[in-house]
C-alpha cells in the first residue's frame, strides 16, 4: 500500500483508501448543505449566525482601522453575549431581528433585521448615529437634543420621545413619532414632528411636510406634491384639505414658501388656532424667527425654545 | 503575511469582538471540528453540535492566550462537547427526518460505524482524512499535533480498519 497517498494524497493512490474517500466523502461537512436531520427545536440564533458567517457577516462589523473609543452603548441579541460598542462601529443586523442597543444614560434602540447603523460619536453632549438602511425603534430618556440620528435625507434630533425611523436603500426615510416630538433638519429646512405624526425625507431634498397619521389620503397626496415642488399653487391645493388638528401641517407649509406667499397659509392657520399678538401676519410674512416660534407655540405641541436652545448648543 | 501570522491576526481580532474575523476562523476549522465530532457522535447530530462548539468558542475566545493554539483549543472544545452530548443524549422527538433522497448511502453509515469503533486516537485522524478529505499535514496544522503523531495514527488506524472491514 502507498503510505504517501494516505499521508498527503501524493504518490500512487491506494485503492482501499481511494474507495473509502469516495464512500465516506458523502458524510463530509459542506457549507450550506441540507442537513440529514433537521432539528425542530428553536435554533440558537448565535448558531444561525455562525452558519451564516461563512457567507455573509451579520452582527457587529468592526472595521479594524476604525476602532474607536469605548462607549456606554451595549449591543445584545438573543443568544449573543451583550457587548460594548465603540465609536465608529457598525451594526449590520442581517437576519437577526431582535438586536438591541441600550445606554443607561441615553435610551434604548430596537434594531430590525436588514438594518445598518453606525455609532458616529458618543460624548456627554451628543450621541450621534447614522442609519444607512433599515429600521430602528428608539426610546430616549436623555435630555432633549442629545440623541441624534443622521440619515441621507435629514438629521433626526430627539426632543424627548419614542419614535420609529426607517431608511430605504435609496435614501428615502420615514419617521413616525409615538410620544414626545422629534426634529428633522437638513440644510436649514426643519420639520417638527409631534406624537402621532409622521414625516418622509428624501435625499438631496430633506424632510418633507409632517402630517398626523390619521390625515386623509388626499392631504397626504397634496403634501407629497408640495414637497416635490414647494410653492403657492401646491400649497393652495393642500390648505382646503386640513382639519383643525392639522394646524401643525399648515405651520410647516407656511414656513416653506416665499415670504409673499405666506399670507394664505397664515389666514388658514389663524382660522384653526388662536395666534398670539407676537405672531402677527406682518411679522410672519417678514420671516421673523420670534413670530414663527410664537405661532408654533400656539399649537401647544411643545416649546420652540427647546429646539432653538439645542441648535445654539450644537 | 504567513498563514500563522494570518491566523494570529484573526484570533486577536476575534478576541476584540470582530465577528467577521471569527467567521473566517469558522470557515477554516469547520471541517476539522465536524470530523472530530464524527469520531464521537452520530452523523445526524455532528453538524448541530458543531454549531454549539463554535458558539462556545466565540464566547470564550478571549481566554485563548496563544493564537497558534487555536486549532488544538477548538478540538478540545469539540471533544468536551461530544462528552457532554453523550451525557445528555438528546431525545429523538426533537428531530424530524427529511427525504431519504438526501441521505448518504447506507453503506457509508455502516463503514462509519466501524470507524467509530476504532480507538479514539486513530479514528479522529482517519475521519479527518477519509471523511473530511484533509491531508496529514493539514490535520497536523489544524489540530496542533505533530506530523509524526498524525502519520502514525493514520497508518495504524488504516491497518485496523482494513482488518475490521475484512
Amino acid at each position: 500500500m502507498s503510505e504517501e497517498y494516505l499521508w498527503d494524497k501524493t504518490g500512487e493512490p491506494d485503492r482501499d483508501v481511494a474507495d473509502l474517500e469516495m464512500l465516506l466523502g458523502q458524510l463530509q461537512f459542506r457549507q450550506g448543505r441540507q442537513p440529514v436531520r433537521q432539528p425542530t427545536r428553536r435554533a440558537n440564533p448565535a448558531a444561525l449566525w455562525l452558519a451564516a458567517a461563512a457567507v455573509v457577516t451579520a452582527g457587529v462589523v468592526i472595521p479594524l482601522s476604525q476602532r474607536g473609543a469605548q462607549t456606554d452603548w451595549r449591543y445584545s441579541a438573543r443568544g449573543l453575549e451583550a457587548r460594548t460598542l465603540r465609536t465608529g462601529q457598525v451594526i449590520d443586523t442581517g437576519g437577526v431581528s431582535d438586536a438591541r442597543l441600550e445606554s443607561s444614560f441615553t435610551g434604548a434602540l430596537q434594531i430590525e433585521s436588514r438594518s445598518r447603523l453606525r455609532l458616529v460619536a458618543s460624548a456627554d453632549k451628543q450621541q450621534r448615529f447614522r442609519l444607512e438602511r433599515g429600521t430602528i425603534h428608539a426610546v430616549i430618556w436623555a435630555a432633549p437634543g442629545k440623541f441624534v440620528v443622521d440619515t441621507p435625507g435629514a438629521r433626526t434630533v430627539d426632543l424627548g420621545c419614542r419614535y420609529t425611523l426607517h431608511m430605504d436603500e435609496d435614501g428615502t426615510g420615514f419617521l413616525r413619532v409615538e410620544t414626545g416630538w422629534v426634529a428633522f433638519e437638513w440644510k436649514g429646512t426643519e420639520s417638527f414632528i409631534p406624537a402621532g405624526a409622521a414625516c418622509q425625507t428624501k435625499p438631496q431634498r430633506g424632510p418633507g411636510t409632517p402630517y398626523f397619521a390619521d390625515a386623509s389620503d388626499a392631504l397626504r397626496a397634496a403634501l407629497e406634491r408640495f414637497d416635490a415642488a414647494p410653492g403657492r399653487a401646491t400649497m393652495a391645493a393642500a390648505l382646503p384639505l386640513v382639519r383643525k388638528k392639522d394646524a401643525m401641517t399648515v405651520w410647516h407649509l407656511m414656513t416653506r414658501v416665499k415670504s409673499w406667499e405666506r399670507t394664505e397659509a397664515y389666514d388658514r392657520l389663524a382660522s384653526l388656532v388662536v395666534l398670539p399678538a407676537a405672531a402677527s401676519k406682518d411679522s410672519i410674512v417678514r420671516g421673523e424667527t420670534a413670530a414663527v416660534d410664537a405661532a408654533w407655540n400656539a399649537l401647544d405641541l411643545g416649546s420652540a425654545e427647546v429646539w432653538r436652545n439645542w441648535k445654539r448648543g450644537w | 503575511m504567513t498563514a500563522e501570522q494570518e491566523q494570529a491576526a484573526l484570533v486577536r481580532a476575534s478576541q476584540q469582538g470582530d465577528r467577521a474575523a471569527f467567521g473566517a476562523i469558522y470557515q477554516q476549522f469547520s471541517r476539522m471540528i465536524h470530523g472530530i465530532l464524527l469520531a464521537h457522535v452520530p452523523y445526524a447530530d455532528a453538524e448541530d453540535l458543531m454549531q454549539d462548539v463554535f458558539v462556545r468558542a466565540m464566547r470564550q475566545v478571549d481566554r485563548l492566550r496563544e493564537p497558534a493554539a487555536m486549532g488544538g483549543w477548538l478540538a478540545s472544545i469539540a471533544r468536551n462537547a461530544a462528552v457532554d452530548y453523550r451525557r445528555r443524549l438528546r431525545p429523538l422527538a426533537e428531530l424530524t427526518e427529511i427525504g431519504a433522497a438526501n441521505l448518504p448511502s447506507r453503506h457509508a453509515f455502516e463503514v462509519m460505524d466501524i470507524l467509530q469503533s476504532l480507538p479514539e486516537t486513530y479514528r479522529e485522524a482517519l475521519i479527518l482524512r477519509l471523511v473530511e478529505g484533509m491531508t496529514g499535514p493539514e490535520i497536523a496544522v489544524k489540530t496542533g499535533m505533530t506530523h509524526q503523531s498524525v502519520r502514525v495514527n493514520l497508518c495504524r488506524g488504516m491497518k485496523l480498519l482494513r482488518e475490521k472491514l475484512g
